[in-house]
């Protein structure tokens, strides 16, 4: 018989889902079907957050028609899928998609160009500023949403081509903290482990993260492992009592930002109860403090610890004592405990210490190179990891990693690169000194006739700085005076302050390298074209290195197909690190096209699986041959953190300092930020999918009942929340799942009196630079009863010619 | 339309009441089962996602239900809509539906 056209569709999606679910299909009915509803699946990533879903999309004609999950997929395990990534198609297929290029002119309005007269304007400045003020003038601003050939080529043009280390990208925002742990501790960024830790670990410790919303799919399996295995032990440590924590046996509540009591004070209580790994810590531990190059003695860490008793730590954190003894507990006990952290930890004054003392109590239960054990730090975007870190696209980085201070490193690089030969800087090499950080970076924007800001022209792509920055309103003068060129999808608050706008392809229109958060790197596919005249942004990359006279430089600026583009920019960049711990040289383009499950690094040859766990000799093929990355590891270490020449993991004496802002009577409130589970950073895309915008279309602050009691607030009623810097106007929601004296702020709203960012503190960590988005001083005073909210508010392309934001 | 297909996992013994729980929901459809697993393949045919997010939640309260999550989805027909101008991506046409309450 027949079918029709929907039972045919009906048919194949199930036949799909019985593949997922392990089950016999009876939908083999699939074949008779007379009509083609989709011609081609065509595997690649989710991009809605850094988990890294693997997918296919189902393509007929031009058109994505269909998404499902890939069953073999190792992040996603099954092929399931949350609801932000089955809504993707409405972001590539919705009509304010930007498609011709933009330059303002003179009286503020944003007017279609070609791309000859875009791309000749930015040659033209960029060629002017380098002249006048230096090569540090004109800035490269990326994103952990751009893909690794991308991320590579413009890091590759700026710190080869120009001689300017003026590089930096929003992972700033969001991970630095987290590289800056992982540097300090262990040696080498990025984790041990990989997600296949969370269903072989006994004890979970969620902290700092809002998994449910921030990371639904990792959530799902670790929600699917209690459930299997309720023995197994779930601690969540968040200000906020959120859905995450109803998995979890116990919720150790934190005022934002005094955590670091409560780890250390865990330690002590392991110590205390002796349930620390003493071999573990003999072999693989090296107590340590400040920069980490003093070595102390085991006694000094304990002495160190001796104020954190469980009754100092309720004190500093409101944290009750018997939870952290039991979290202790839970946390040693285990066979394999594994913790997971994500922005909580990261944005913070604090946030490399946060993340040191994480690892210490790694460290001392002997918490790595075992299955289920890992310190596990979760990423926000997709290709933050791969296109950001491993790249080395940020101000201090080079390609694998390394500093570019490290000259035995930027020698090679430079050599790789052929810097000497191809460089229009007449030092002919890379700068040793790191660029400015993002915060930074910003803070020195301006236009020509501010003397006193050095940058003078950024191109940003993928990123919307001008909502995202800490303390906003410093840096959005700056942003509308100096040459800016934004790079992007759809018209943002960024975009509202360019010089130029160009059109960008989105990654199902170009495809391209991801690597999530567990090293993994995976290639999607091309599956349409990208609509108008929007560009892969590798594309714009090489018509600017053409223009500036780079064309060697990046050997594949002539090319005209953006795959073989991509295919020479990733065989560059796996070529540059292949002698680092970070190879992916065998992961070629070739391997990436035909692989359904991505490669994690190390991964030296083609013969090689990839790597589920670092340091751990049988696992971890640097163990193979050490030499060859530049390390010595004795014969007899079955474990050992090769990238320190003791080969052990640092356990850092790391105080409890105040350095985040403070309350104070005139504000009196702590204010945390973070996401909500339809929506993903600013909203530019989450905002333009109509349900996920209904769920949650505008900001909103979140008050403990007893404190909204005290001001006399009710549900719904208006109010400002002000710090010393700025105010939101929002409507209120009361709750009880906070602790006294802490309100939330989501960060997706763009509505002027909602940008959370405005309020923001923009102090940042001493050493990652990350600001300390999670602790901010506010005050609240109502402004009036409950009132309609002007709710769902995009930047139009209208907006983007009006200098203010409304 | 938009046609998803979803896995079901759910406590064996309560299949039957299961089954007429899923009967009574017009939009769902039972494809495929295996009831000693404890697992049934769904597909859900609605207008919109919204309409789809309401029957995941009743499912999420179902407490015969262990497990329910998505695999795969068809949006082509929304497609043509959209990019034939029969439909369009804006506002207008979710004032009056569900958003979540502040409280």
């Amino acid at each position: 018989m027949e079918m029709s056209r929907r039972n045919f569709i009906k048919s194949t999606l199930a036949a799909s889902a019985a593949v997922a679910a392990g089950i016999s299909t009876t939908s083999n009915a699939v074949a008779q079907s007379q009509e083609v509803v989709i011609e081609r699946w065509v595997k690649g990533v989710c991009r809605l957050c850094g988990t890294g879903c693997s997918v296919y999309v189902g393509v007929k004609g031009d058109r994505l028609v269909a998404m499902k999950g890939n069953v073999e997929s190792m992040t996603n395990t099954r092929g399931y899928l949350c609801v932000k990534g089955m809504n993707i198609w409405k972001v590539a297929h919705h009509p304010d998609r930007l498609t011709k290029p933009l330059i303002r002119d003179g009286k503020g309005v944003l007017r279609p160009a070609s791309w000859d007269q875009a791309l000749t304007l930015i040659e033209k400045k960029f060629k002017q500023f380098h002249k006048k003020y230096g090569y540090d003038s004109v800035a490269y601003y990326g994103s952990g949403q751009c893909t690794t050939e991308e991320s590579y080529t413009f890091n590759k043009l700026w710190k080869g081509g120009f001689g300017s280390n003026m590089v930096d990208g929003n992972p700033r925002l969001c991970m630095a903290s987290a590289v800056a742990g992982y540097m300090s501790s262990l040696g080498s960024d990025e984790p041990a482990g990989a997600y296949a830790d969370i269903e072989k670990s006994e004890t979970i410790f969620l902290v700092g993260s809002n998994l449910s919303e921030a990371h639904p799919i990792l959530f799902r399996r670790v929600a699917r492992h209690k459930k299997d295995n309720p023995n197994v032990k779930i601690i969540v440590c968040e200000p906020r009592k959120t859905l995450t924590s109803a998995v979890a046996d116990l919720w150790m509540p934190s005022l934002p930002g005094t955590d670091l009591a409560i780890f250390n004070g865990m330690a002590r209580e392991i110590i205390k109860n002796n349930w620390h790994d003493k071999e573990y810590v003999k072999t693989l531990g090296r107590v340590t403090i400040g920069d980490g190059s003093k070595e102390l003695a085991w006694a000094d860490y304990v002495k160190h610890l001796e104020k954190y008793t469980p009754q100092y730590v309720e004190k500093k954190t409101g944290c009750p004592a018997a939870d952290v003894k039991a979290a202790a507990k839970m946390f040693a006990k285990s066979k394999a405990t594994l913790s997971m952290w994500c922005m909580g930890l990261n944005q913070r004054a604090n946030g490399v210490w946060a993340n040191n003392l994480i690892h210490n109590l790694h460290i001392i239960t002997g918490n790595y190179g075992k299955p289920g054990a890992d310190a596990f730090s979760l990423t926000g975007q997709p290709n933050a990891c791969g296109g950001v870190r491993e790249t080395g696209s940020l101000a201090h980085l080079l390609p694998g990693a390394k500093p570019v201070a490290n000259k035995k490193w930027r020698t090679f690089v430079e050599g790789y690169w052929g810097v000497a030969k191809h460089s229009i800087n007449p030092s002919k090499a890379i700068n040793p000194k790191p660029g400015m950080h993002a915060v930074k970076l910003f803070s020195s924007l301006g236009g020509e006739k501010d003397k006193t800001k050095p940058v003078k022209a950024v191109i940003m792509s993928t990123t919307n700085p001008a909502q995202t920055l800490p303390n906003v309103n410093k840096f959005i003068g700056g942003m509308q005076d100096a040459f800016t060129v934004v790079i992007d999808i759809f018209p943002t608050r960024t975009a509202q302050c360019a010089s130029v706008v160009l059109p960008a392809a989105f990654i199902y229109e170009k495809g391209g390298v991801f690597g999530c958060s567990e090293r993994r790197s995976f290639l999607t596919d091309k599956a349409v074209n990208a609509p108008g005249e929007a560009k892969a942004d590798i594309w714009i990359a090489a018509q600017i290195a053409k223009r500036m006279g780079l064309t060697k430089l990046i050997g594949w600026a002539n090319e005209t197909s953006i795959d073989r583009m991509n295919e020479l920019a990733w065989n560059d960049y796996i070529g540059c690190t292949a002698n680092t711990e970070k190879t992916l040289k065998g992961a070629t383009y070739k391997r990436l096209k035909k692989s359904t499950v991505g490669v994690q690094w190390p991964c030296p040859d083609e013969k090689n699986p990839g790597t589920y766990k670092r340091y751990v000799r049988g696992m971890d093929p640097i163990f193979d041959n050490p030499k060859r990355y530049g390390y010595t590891i004795p014969a007899d270490a079955k474990e050992f953190f090769y990238a320190r020449p003791h080969g052990k993991a640092n356990i850092f004496l790391r105080d409890d300092p105040d350095n985040s802002e403070q309350t104070s009577p005139a504000y009196p409130f702590i204010m945390t930020t973070g996401r909500v589970l339809e929506q993903w950073h600013t909203g530019s895309m989450t905002m333009r999918i109509p349900e996920t915008a209904a769920a949650h279309p505008h900001s909103f602050v979140e008050i403990n009942e007893k404190d909204a009691n005290r001001l006399k607030i009710k549900n719904g009623d208006i109010v400002k929340v002000e710090s010393v810097r700025g105010y939101n106007i929002l409507p209120v929601k009361i709750v009880n799942n906070t602790l006294e004296g802490v309100i939330f702020v989501p960060m997706h709203d763009q509505k002027a009196d909602r940008m959370v960012n405005f309020i923001c503190s923009d102090i940042v960590d001493p050493k990652s630079a990350e600001p300390d988005y999670k602790v901010s001083a506010v005050k609240i005073t109502k402004v009036s009863g409950p009132k309609k909210i002007d709710g769902r508010y995009l930047v139009s392309r209208q907006e983007m010619n009006k200098k203010t934001f409304s | 339309m938009i046609f998803t297909s979803a896995v079901l996992e759910f406590h064996k013994d309560s299949y039957k009441e299961l089954l007429s729980f899923i009967e009574s929901q017009s939009q769902v459809e039972v494809y495929d089962k295996d009831i000693d697993a404890g697992k049934l393949v769904l597909v859900i045919s609605t207008e919109d996602d919204a309409e789809l997010e309401v029957i995941q939640k009743t499912f999420h309260a179902n407490k015969l239900v262990i497990d329910f999550t998505y695999h795969a989805i068809h949006f082509g027909e929304s497609v043509d809509k959209l990019i034939d101008g029969e439909i369009k991506i804006d506002f207008e046409d979710i004032n009056n539906k569900k958003k979540n309450k502040l409280q």
